[in-house]
């Protein structure tokens, strides 16, 4: 290509020896196409230095002031929630490690999957049936009891009962009080 | 850095978000006017400004106090802004497709003279606009601030020479639209047989 070098040299910013400037005035007075990016090139230079910088809408520390406030709050809030999803991801994977130590032995002992699948949905029948037992019989406790117990007993629990639920509400209101006089 | 500045740096790196918002009010025309050239839009330009001053609160203790804090700071700006376009894919979008809106100006010019930079502004964000990211950020690096191919390099994480070759496509570029826009201008400068100078 004809343009070769000129072009390169009109486009880089290198210094030009004296020899090459020469050559490339040459060829600026003989060619178009070269002649017509150097007068564009030299145009988008003078543009770009002559405009001044932009300066923001006035106001624009305070504005940033307040941003800081604003995503200072932010940022702890998201770091907040991060550290209580590490927690529970943690916690997660702890009960994961205990359960599945817990469990090695139990696995290590069956040699082939469909053992481990029989035994797996076996002690998840027995888990649900113990559960099923354990409801049955407090349905019948629930059932029982009321009749075994006299009226009289009945009112009597309910009554020491509330008691000790006001002595409770007392307690926790009165605290506070006592602790503030001793501090004054 | 004049002396108040380096000291306010060093306030802000022991925490001191006064100190921090000193450096805020002397920097936020260099890197307001990079995200504006970047963006092409004043509103955007001041969210992207203000996001900048957060990354480069946040991450203060990494600076490298060898290094000029201004190219650190417009590092930082480039490229927010260059994954905000990329992000809005807005490379693809010429800027001139942007709603017109009140181009903000330094100082208070006569009205013939605003008419006159609001024209070049126009012209200028429509000849920024056909540049890709990388790019645009370079030429603006180049011809606002004067920064080297190192320095650019340094800011836009990218290699010298890489630097070299986008600032030569993306001078091709703005020559091509600029011959493209001002057919005229041209022809009556070719007629005048002017010489340019280089
Ligand atoms: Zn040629």
């Amino acid at each position: 290509m004809k343009h070769l070098p000129y072009e390169g040299w009109l486009l880089s910013e290198e210094e030009l020896t004296v020899e090459e400037e020469r050559t490339l005035r040459m060829h600026l007075d003989s060619c178009a196409a070269c002649s017509r990016l150097a007068t564009a090139l030299q145009a988008v230079e003078q543009e770009f230095t002559t405009i001044p910088l932009v300066a923001p809408a006035p106001g624009f520390g305070q504005r940033w002031q307040a941003a800081l406030v604003e995503k200072t709050r932010e940022a702890q809030i998201k770091r907040q929630r991060s550290l209580t999803w590490m927690f529970f991801a943690l916690s997660a994977l702890g009960a994961l490690t205990i359960f599945v130590v817990l469990n090695l032995q139990f696995f290590s002992n069956l040699p082939t999957p469909v053992e481990f699948v029989t035994q797996a949905v076996y002690q998840m029948s027995l888990a649900i049936s113990v559960g099923k037992s354990v409801l049955n019989l407090a349905s019948v406790i629930r059932e029982v009891l009321p009749l075994s117990i006299p009226l009289v007993v009945w009112i009597d629990i309910t009554t020491a009962f509330c008691i000790l639920c006001f002595v409770w509400i007392f307690a926790i209101w009165r605290l506070p009080i006592s602790k503030r006089s001793t501090t004054k | 850095m004049t002396i108040p500045e380096i000291e306010w740096l060093s306030q802000a790196r022991k925490g001191d978000n006064d100190a921090f918002t000193n450096l805020v009010e002397a920097y936020q025309t260099p890197v307001y006017n990079l995200c504006y050239r970047m963006l092409g839009e004043a509103g955007e330009a001041e969210d992207a400004a203000q996001e900048s001053f957060w990354r480069a609160h946040q991450s203060l203790s990494k600076y490298d106090p060898q290094r000029p804090f201004v190219t650190w700071l417009l590092s930082i700006a480039a490229h927010y802004c260059i994954d905000q376009l990329r992000r809005r894919r807005l490379d693809t979008l010429s800027m001139d497709l942007l709603p017109e809106e009140a181009i903000p100006d330094s100082g208070t010019p006569t009205p013939e003279a605003s008419f006159n930079q609001t024209e070049e502004q126009r012209h200028l964000r429509a000849l920024l606009g056909t540049l890709g990211p990388q790019d645009r950020a370079a030429i603006i690096m180049r011809y606002w601030y004067d920064l080297s191919d190192e320095e650019i390099g340094q800011a836009l994480s990218l290699s010298v020479s890489a630097v070299k070759s986008r600032l030569h496509r993306a001078r091709r570029e703005l020559a091509r639209l600029w011959l493209a826009q001002q057919p005229q201008a041209l022809t009556s400068e070719r007629r005048q047989n002017e010489a340019p100078t280089l």
